[in-house]
């Protein structure tokens, strides 16, 4: 989808199509999720799915620079949210007794040893830096777009993602895991990286396309 | 001999009851799961012989991947070898490349893991809980210390040592089962681990980090059951990746933090066993037992079986066995959705079939034999739910299908959960240049597309992941049937 596109759809459902955003939740339905699972897979589902909701609710309040800033704004806050909760309310481990979409069969059936250990390193960084590295390589937007979702000038989060790079490049350097798999990553990083948006964000939304 | 093309869905093969599959009939299906389904069965002979077995039965959609099959037929190469009173017995391999199946020997029990269900209000004596993990214990150290006929060291390691993989009879007897993820690293002093598989929250840390392991990894796995059954709560909680960071960091409360007066010998046993290095950790299943005695007789603790049995009993009843009678009008199989051929035999006419363990190698006696057991599983209902309505009305026997509580734990959050935590099942493929080319540098959508190209060919003959994740139904535990093992996913 074109960002003229994406503009055109979201003056449409701003006007009340609800054809309209059913197709722009549909484009960002897999990315959502993957940015959830990411960090909460036992709850993405529904993170998701309140996410969505959010997002119709507000939708005459979109002010960022496009959809997918607006969305991962609203995803963000969720995250956070519910990532505060679990660690003040121990009970929350419960919620864990649910498939775990990142790593379960019903969830990506095989990863590659380089995506575990880069998942690994990425589950290392304080919240905020799994965030962005999440909306630059799982969701695929742009430094612009995340400054819209974070309320943040796009030359600020310019720098911290290229910090959180380094966070992560340092990660996978001092985790245990197979030689091979680390020399692979560091070798071709940004392609690693960039490798697990698809790998897992491959996700079909459970509403239609009508 | 009658010869039936079934049209069935995926990951239901519909056998019904009174289906024949060799010299076994079929009285009732158990359980499914994303390997394989699970089918409560008799073992017919003469003079009125009848004797209760479980049917493990691949679903046909994966037997055109050799990696499944590899996996299917390694448990009954690695249990064909192994003969203990700890460990469940295979007794039949049967199938070819249109079916393979395994016949298992029948306990009448549950799961240490449904045990676990019902010890989070009422906690099992200490005694009983080490009783338990004694014998597994001794069912590892047997099945390490295998060597072949020229006295060379298999080398087995178990690598999926958790509660659902821990029979419990009534009578006090334990049996671990499901060896399917299993390796036999012959002729070496170490397993090679080449992928990732078995459940989040038990895996060692070599595993985690997809390292070489060797038996002692199982010693960690049966440190985390220990931790888990005497704390109710397991050493790794937490939620996909995080586990296993944790795993490898060693990062879990000791368990006289969560469970005050925990004695301090046992906190020392655990805190061997869960080691975050192996050299640190018991050097054997043997020395974990033999320091879990000693201390078990300093405390006075009753271990005996029939203590344990009694316990069982207080909590479970005495459940009778299990109705083997089938319904006679009923057709042995019906079509149902893809077309997948079984053999349904006249009972007049059996006829055994051992194809995959005579290619294989492997000499199946009747008398003694291997055990091996079953992975992930999900429900019955989760499988039900997404087949059409007519097919899942087809599939299903008469009556409730019982499940283990593993198996429920795939089906949802309505599913029943023993302590905090996860056991999630989990499958990480190893660098594989055939799938996926190493980045020299990688085109950037290359691991993507080579990683959908595998999911949508799943998920295209049957929905692995469809068929356990989206349906949250709560799965009906039958403790008669619970000590079957369960499909492997």
């Amino acid at each position: 989808m074109t960002p003229e596109d994406e503009s055109n759809l979201l003056d449409a459902w701003r006007a009340g199509s609800h054809e309209a955003g059913n197709q722009l939740m549909r484009a960002y339905y897999g990315r959502v999720l993957g940015f959830f699972a990411m960090r909460a897979p036992t709850a993405a589902d529904d993170l998701t799915q309140r996410t969505f909701l959010a997002c119709v609710e507000g939708r005459e309040r979109v002010r960022e620079s496009s959809v997918g800033a607006f969305v991962f704004g609203i995803a963000r806050k969720m995250l956070l949210k519910y990532l505060d909760a679990k660690r003040r309310d121990q009970s929350f481990a419960i919620e864990s007794a649910r498939p775990q979409s990142i790593l379960s069969p019903s969830g990506v059936v095989a990863q590659r040893s380089e995506h575990l250990l880069l998942l690994r390193a990425l589950e290392r960084l304080p919240d905020e830096a799994q965030i962005l590295v999440g909306m630059h390589y799982v969701a695929g937007l742009r430094s612009r777009e995340i400054g819209d979702a974070l309320g943040l000038p796009t030359s600020t989060v310019t720098t911290r993602l290229s910090r959180a790079r380094e966070a992560l490049r340092a990660e996978v350097q001092s985790l245990r895991a197979p030689p091979q798999a680390r020399a692979s990553v560091l070798a071709d990083f940004e392609t690693w990286a960039a490798s697990l948006g698809p790998l897992i964000t491959d996700r079909e939304p459970p509403f239609g396309g009508g | 001999m009658e010869s039936v093309s079934a049209r069935r869905p995926a990951t239901a093969r519909g056998l019904q009851p009174g289906a024949w599959l060799d010299q076994y009939r079929v009285v009732r299906r158990i359980g499914s799961g994303g390997m394989a389904e699970l089918y409560l069965a008799r073992l017919e002979g003469r003079g009125g012989f009848v004797k209760p077995v479980a049917l493990k039965l691949m679903h046909t959609h994966l037997l055109d991947d050799p990696a499944f099959v590899e996996m299917f037929l390694r448990e009954a190469r690695i249990a064909a070898r192994l003969s203990h009173p700890n460990i469940v017995q295979v007794l039949d391999v049967g199938g070819g490349q249109a079916d393979n199946y395994l016949a298992l020997e029948y306990v009448h029990g549950l799961d240490f893991r449904q045990v676990l269900v019902g010890a989070r209000e009422d906690p099992l004596p200490l005694g009983c809980v080490i009783r338990i993990v004694l014998d597994v214990g001794a069912a590892l150290h047997y099945a390490h210390g295998l060597r072949d006929v020229d006295g060379r060291p298999l080398s087995i390691v178990h690598r999926d040592v958790s509660p659902g993989n821990i029979l419990v009879a009534y009578d006090g007897a334990i049996k671990l089962t499901d060896f399917g993820v299993a390796r036999v690293a012959e002729h070496t002093q170490a397993t090679v681990t080449t992928s990732l598989k078995g459940k989040l929250g038990y895996m060692s840390p070599e595993q985690c980090a997809q390292e070489p392991i060797d038996h002692r990894s199982d010693v960690f796995s049966l440190g985390v059951v220990l931790y888990e059954a005497t704390t109710m709560r397991r050493p790794f909680a937490g939620e996909g990746i995080a586990v296993l960071n944790a795993v490898i960091d060693g990062n879990y409360p000791p368990p006289e933090t969560v469970s005050p007066g925990y004695p301090a010998q046992l906190s020392s046993i655990v805190a061997r066993a869960l080691a975050a290095e192996a050299s640190q950790r018991y050097g054997s299943a043997a020395e974990l037992a033999a320091d879990l005695e000693a201390f078990a007789t300093a405390a006075g603790l009753d271990t005996r079986p029939a203590a344990l049995a009694a316990e069982l009993a207080r909590r479970f009843g005495s459940p009778g066995l299990p109705d083997l009678s089938v319904d006679e009008s009923v057709q042995p199989l019906r079509i149902v959705d893809e077309a997948t051929t079984v053999l349904a035999r006249d009972p007049a006419t059996p006829k055994s079939r051992l194809l995959p363990a005579l290619a294989l190698g492997v000499v199946i006696v009747v008398t003694g034999l291997v055990g091996w057991g079953l992975g992930r599983s999900s429900s019955v209902e989760a499988e039900t739910s997404e087949a059409p309505a007519a097919a899942a009305a087809q599939v299903d026997p008469p009556g409730p299908a019982a499940v283990s509580a593993e198996d429920a734990d795939e089906t949802g959050a309505d599913a029943p959960t023993p302590v905090e935590g996860d056991a999630t099942h989990v499958e990480i493929a190893p660098p594989d240049p055939a799938v996926v080319p190493p980045p020299d540098p990688i085109p950037a959508a290359k691991p993507a597309a080579s990683t959908k190209r595998r999911r949508g060919r799943t998920q295209g003959s049957g929905g692995r992941r469809g068929s356990t994740k989206t349906s949250t139904t709560p799965a009906k535990v039958d403790p008669r049937d619970a000590m079957l093992p369960r499909p492997s996913p």
